[in-house]
């Protein structure tokens, strides 16, 4: 090796240490690969999990010089292949919170991080020495390290207890009716691959769902599937479901139990079928609508029902019942259409909860490691840990809280990218969980090695300090070769998957008479003049812990397009009774306990009863400005996840409340007007100025594939450095997002979803009247933006006939809330006030690839759009105009907007009036 | 009244002057000829290219990359863990290394956020350092040789003639016609190297292009 290639060999081994100096494979495995940093613009791709609800979600992450932006979904062999959620996208950036930055706390006073847990570890021998019990409260993480430590410690000494609690209580409902029914141990999760219908009870699989991104990467995959919704809200499956029928709450079960009668009709079932009539007898079941008849009759073993897990035990075992009836006569369908996930953790941890909340005057000293019970919705717990002293109280949080406030020790902790974790996946493999950063704060300690560092100080067996060399160690078992291993930790793996998805269940077991009696005695009698408000916990803000991420706030909801507030939504029937003008505050009374919350109603869209979307907002405005009069709390409202409802009154105020609404709806006879094929002539009008159509980037929509999630605006928004404008700005209709999604009421009562952004026009009537000519056109037929040379004059935006520019009314560092400049994309200029922009294709991702390919020699390149890449049913395809639209057939199918105005844009859209 | 008009003639005149000065510096501030900032330590060019050692031995990154590094102290210490070890000015750089405090320069060439640059592109089609840096090996210390605004890099993007310097050996991009290396001695290295090297080395361009002046090559 000569000199120059020693330099070499330094700087780009300098490189790698200083973005990760612990990545593990660097220290264990001395063949670290070249290919491992793509030498090109120090980009570094690492394959992180996303820990979500009990189960990872698998992200690539990209980093630019140690900041870690960019966000793709592809290349992972996961089972949720190429969908990030939204809640990854936004708490990438729960990184770089200044509130995160602080010192631990001893007593009131800033101490380093070893003189705090020198405090910890000495309270805990004292209270060993005591003899008296210790409880850790966590989150319930399926890491398979982590089990193997905990029960290390658990086996040495009784007194230490480790309860995790997973932030929802999905599971419960779902287990419960797997135990009623199956007597086991079980969580079933339908697989939908090859299901031509879906009857949906009031699950939102779409959106505020755990298991998200498992269903909608198989749904991208077959769109030819009908769904039937039966839902008490109004969601994003409602939205887009093939018909939607809203029914109260306590009709689930009644539905639930007349498609039982005829599935088991049809199915030619008679002992079950005379079973089902004697113990029934003489209650009015609701008849099914006509549309599902046909499909129950006809396509049995391709039907799929769906539940949702927060809906009670007895609607649960309805669900199990109609997805076994309907296969029973071809059980091998059945076999491939059911997935375990193993509870036994589950319920161990469960039952740890239930005796501390028994006996909690055994218990000495808590420790709350990254739990809240502030945050989380459970109020039994509260209650219990009001009673301690601050003495006895230890947390080890990301931020300063409530809780860390009433606690004599406070350590912060550390982001998920700043450490190295397993997680375990559906399939049993075992994928990583890889540090992508240093950690910001050099005060803070990661959850595991905090508790790593627990079992060493009682039980010191272990070989080494260093918490990641301890979890090599752990899966170096199961490998002959550390080359094998390390290959698969580059691609995000501990271990490859083990066990076969497929479980037997021996339903002739199945006692069908019990079960028919339990769900009897499950029916209750509604009651009338009670009102009841449906709460639902917020998947994407973790009902929550993620609400001080200004980026998933701003996020239009998908449906309603409400951002930044939490307003309950009120039925229009129920508002003319009690005379509830939309956009005012309400009143809600239950007990003696009472709040106020803004409200809208919903005129267009059928719902029996009000429902609030949890967000809990109003906690975090509680914390961070603590003397805000302003911010309500509905913690009363919540008593039981499981409870669903709590019965109340409503009162009307006189204060009126303005909601931030991003929504535009449009009808469908006046977009079949403006969204129309070109016209034939067009082309040949302008033929002798435009450049050779083949080179030109071009975008094609398709509208029948798209559902709605609004991603695209999330992921365009952090990519361009586009600003978080709040709440005031949104109000004055300055929003500066460069993608708007406009629904579209179709004749079915179905929502279509069209993005629009800047179709990039051939003729673009902007360009034109620019005084300075800060627009102009590229030879590839991107309508670009000089920001440097934009004077504000705004005749561009006047002159569009899209409105898709946007006028920057404040700086970026202004107008950014919570604005870092880490944060930003170093590819893209932040722009200053007073200068228009648009969608720009993501011309510096056009030119990276351009400048990459020629340096390697490359000729043909394609670039993926940020919001293509993120897409989950993958309705956006770009490229050059020649590989997109392949013959002049393709070209007439699709449609444009306002062709009649000859602009000739080069986004497409893919429409069929017809089905509409 | 006319000693009052004459006076506001000579006012305006005094105005438009400091104007005109105002403008006159605006333009000298804005293109920096001759523009030389202290630097904390007095790093010679001229000395170190009598070693023929060349541009891109310290400044490799500016091969592959969009920006041209500044070295890292590590690289001076390749040459002076045993060069000059004694000297005053070396006694500064090994301490920077063995305290881990970096050494700090003052930038000379400083692009605006706005604009995208890269040294890769430009040296992949044959542009040689001196054509926007000057003759940086005969200087002591560096000063801006070139107008870098707008105006001067659309100017050579238009009438490349104008500006383009052949290459030369110091700069290091180029395989020299008389030096051992042919093209054919490539497929010798490139079994020795690790992979991806090859493609850094660059052939001499046959014919000058004009490039492109669209506005999102510079600023996205």
């Amino acid at each position: 090796m000569n000199r120059r290639d020693f330099t070499k060999f330094l700087t780009t081994s300098s490189l790698l240490l200083g973005v990760s100096c612990h990545r593990p494979e660097i220290f264990h495995f001395t063949n670290v690969k070249q290919e491992h940093s793509t030498s090109y613009e120090n980009i570094i791709k690492y394959c992180t999990n996303f820990h979500f609800a009990n189960f990872p979600i698998g992200i690539f992450v990209e980093t630019y010089e140690k900041l870690p932006f960019r966000i793709t979904g592809d290349k992972i062999n996961f089972f949720n292949k190429g969908v990030v959620p939204k809640s990854a996208l936004g708490s990438i950036y729960n990184l770089y919170d200044k509130h995160r930055l602080s010192k631990p706390v001893v007593n009131g006073k800033e101490t380093s991080l070893n003189e705090a847990l020198e405090h910890i570890f000495a309270k805990i021998e004292k209270n060993l020495a005591q003899d008296k019990m210790i409880a850790v409260f966590m989150p319930l993480i399926n890491s398979p390290f982590l089990k193997f430590k905990i029960s290390q410690i658990e086996n040495f000494t009784d007194k230490i207890i480790f309860i995790g609690i997973p932030p929802f209580d999905f599971f419960s409902s779902q287990h419960q009716a797997n135990y009623i029914s199956l007597k086991k141990n079980l969580y079933l999760l339908n697989d939908i691959t090859k299901a031509t219908t879906i009857i949906n009870f009031g699950r939102d699989f779409l959106e505020h769902d755990p298991f998200y991104p498992f269903f909608v990467s198989r749904l991208s995959d077959n769109r030819n599937l009908k769904i039937f919704t039966f839902e008490d809200t109004y969601s994003l499956t409602g939205a887009n479901s093939d018909v939607r029928i809203p029914i109260r709450l306590n009709d689930y079960l009644m539905f639930g139990l007349s498609f039982l009668k005829k599935l088991l009709q049809t199915s030619n079932q008679k002992n079950f079928y005379e079973n089902f009539i004697d113990t029934f007898n003489g209650i009015e079941l609701p008849t099914i609508p006509e549309n599902i008849l046909p499909h129950l009759e006809y396509q049995l073993p391709n039907i799929h029902f769906l539940c949702n897990d927060y809906l009670p035990p007895s609607m649960q075992v309805i669900n199990l019942l109609l997805n076994f009836f309907s296969k029973i006569n071809s059980p091998k369908s059945l076999k491939e259409k059911l997935i375990s996930l193993d509870l036994q953790y589950y319920t161990q941890n469960k039952q740890k909860l239930e005796k501390f909340l028994k006996y909690p005057d055994e218990f000495n000293l808590l420790i709350f490691l990254d739990y809240d019970p502030y945050f989380y919705i459970n109020s039994s717990l509260l209650k219990q840990v009001g009673e301690f002293s601050p003495e006895n109280l230890i947390t080890l949080s990301l931020y300063k809280s409530k809780l860390s406030e009433n606690s004599g020790i406070f350590i912060p902790l550390q982001h998920y990218l700043e450490y190295w974790l397993d997680l375990e996946n559906l399939d049993k493999s075992v994928c990583s969980q890889q540090q992508i950063v240093l950690p910001f704060n050099t005060h803070s300690i990661s959850l595991p090695e905090f508790i790593c560092l627990i079992s060493n100080k009682i039980e010191p067996n272990a070989t080494t300090n260093i918490y990641s060399d301890e979890l090599i160690d752990f899966y170096k078992k199961f490998y002959n070769d550390t080359s094998e291993l390390s290959e698969n930790i580059r691609n995000g793996l501990f271990l490859t998957s083990a066990k076969s998805l497929e479980i037997e269940i021996d339903f002739k077991a199945l006692n069908v008479q019990s079960i028919f009696n339990f769900l009897k005695s499950e029916i209750i009698s509604p009651t009338k003049n009670t009102l009841s408000i449906r709460i639902i916990p917020e998947q994407d803000t973790y009902a929550g812990m993620y609400s001080n991420n200004v980026y998933l706030k701003e996020l239009p909801s998908s449906v309603e397009g409400v951002s930044w507030d939490t307003p309950i939504f009120i039925p229009s029937q129920l508002a003319q009774e009690k005379e509830i003008i939309n956009y005012s505050k309400i009143k809600i009374l239950s007990g003696s306990n009472s709040t106020t919350l803004p409200c809208v109603v919903l005129a267009n869209i059928t719902i029996h009863s009000p429902f609030l979307i949890y967000r809990n907002n109003y906690y975090f405005e509680q914390f961070f400005h603590r003397n805000n009069p302003k911010a309500a709390n509905f913690d009363f409202l919540i008593p039981n996840i499981s409870e669903l409802t709590i019965n109340c009154e409503i009162q009307p105020t006189n204060d009126k409340f303005e909601v931030a609404k991003l929504n535009r709806t449009i009808a469908l006879e006046e977009i079949s007007q403006k969204l129309a094929p070109l016209i034939e002539n067009s082309t040949q009008m302008y033929s002798n100025k435009i450049q050779p159509p083949g080179n030109k980037w071009t975008m094609i929509i398709d509208v029948d594939k798209c559902i709605g999630c609004n991603l695209c605006i999330l992921a365009c928004q952090i990519e361009n450095n586009i600003p978080v404008v709040g709440k005031e700005q949104i109000l004055q209709k300055r929003d500066l997002y460069w993608i708007n999604v406009i629904q579209l009421k179709t004749r079915n009562g179905k929502r279509k979803f069209i993005p629009i952004l800047c179709q990039h026009c051939d003729y673009a009537p902007c360009e034109s009247v620019c005084p300075v000519g800060a627009t102009s056109h590229t030879t590839d037929g991107i309508n670009e933006m000089t920001y440097s040379r934009c004077i504000g004059s705004r005749f561009c935006m006047a002159n569009c006939p899209y409105n898709v520019r946007r006028f920057n009314f404040k700086g970026a560092e202004d107008t950014h809330i919570n604005f870092e400049p880490k944060m930003t994309n170093p590819f893209v200029t932040l722009r200053s006030r007073g200068i228009t922009e648009k969608c720009s294709f993501c011309i510096h991702r056009i030119n990276f690839e351009r400048t990459k390919s020629s340096l390697f020699g490359i000729k043909d390149f394609s670039v993926t759009t940020a919001c293509q890449e993120i897409c989950p049913v993958s309705a956006i395809t770009f490229g050059r105009k020649s590989n997109i639209l392949i013959g002049s057939e393709k070209i007439k199918d699709l449609k444009v907007l306002l062709p009649n105005l000859n602009t000739l844009p080069n986004v497409f859209y893919k429409i069929e009036y017809e089905n509409l | 009244m006319k000693i009052w008009k004459s006076k506001s003639i000579a006012l305006i005149l005094i105005f438009s002057l400091c104007f005109l000065n105002f403008f006159l510096l605006l333009n000298y501030l804005r293109n920096g000829i001759g523009f030389q900032p202290k630097q904390n330590i007095s790093f010679s060019h001229k000395l170190h290219s009598k070693y023929k050692i060349k541009c891109l031995f310290c400044h490799d990154q500016a091969e592959t990359q969009s920006f041209a590094n500044i070295p890292t102290t590590k690289t001076c210490m390749i040459c002076h863990i045993a060069l000059r070890t004694e000297s005053p000015l070396i006694k500064s750089v090994i301490t920077s290394y063995d305290s881990l405090i970096l050494l700090s320069y003052q930038k000379v060439y400083d692009l605006p956020d706005y604009v995208r640059f890269s040294h890769s592109l430009h040296l992949r089609s044959g542009i040689d350092c001196a054509t926007c840096h000057g003759l940086v090996d005969q200087m002591d210390s560096l000063y801006q040789v070139r107008n870098i605004t707008m105006g001067w890099c659309v100017d050579c993007h238009k009438n490349p003639e104008k500006y383009l310097i052949p290459p030369r050996q110091i700069s290091g991009i180029f395989y020299p016609s008389d030096t051992i290396f042919n093209l054919t001695n490539l497929q010798f290295f490139s079994s020795s190297l690790p992979s991806g090297t090859l493609q850094t080395f660059l052939p001499i361009p046959k014919k000058i292009n004009k490039a492109s002046v669209e506005c999102s090559i510079c600023h996205n």
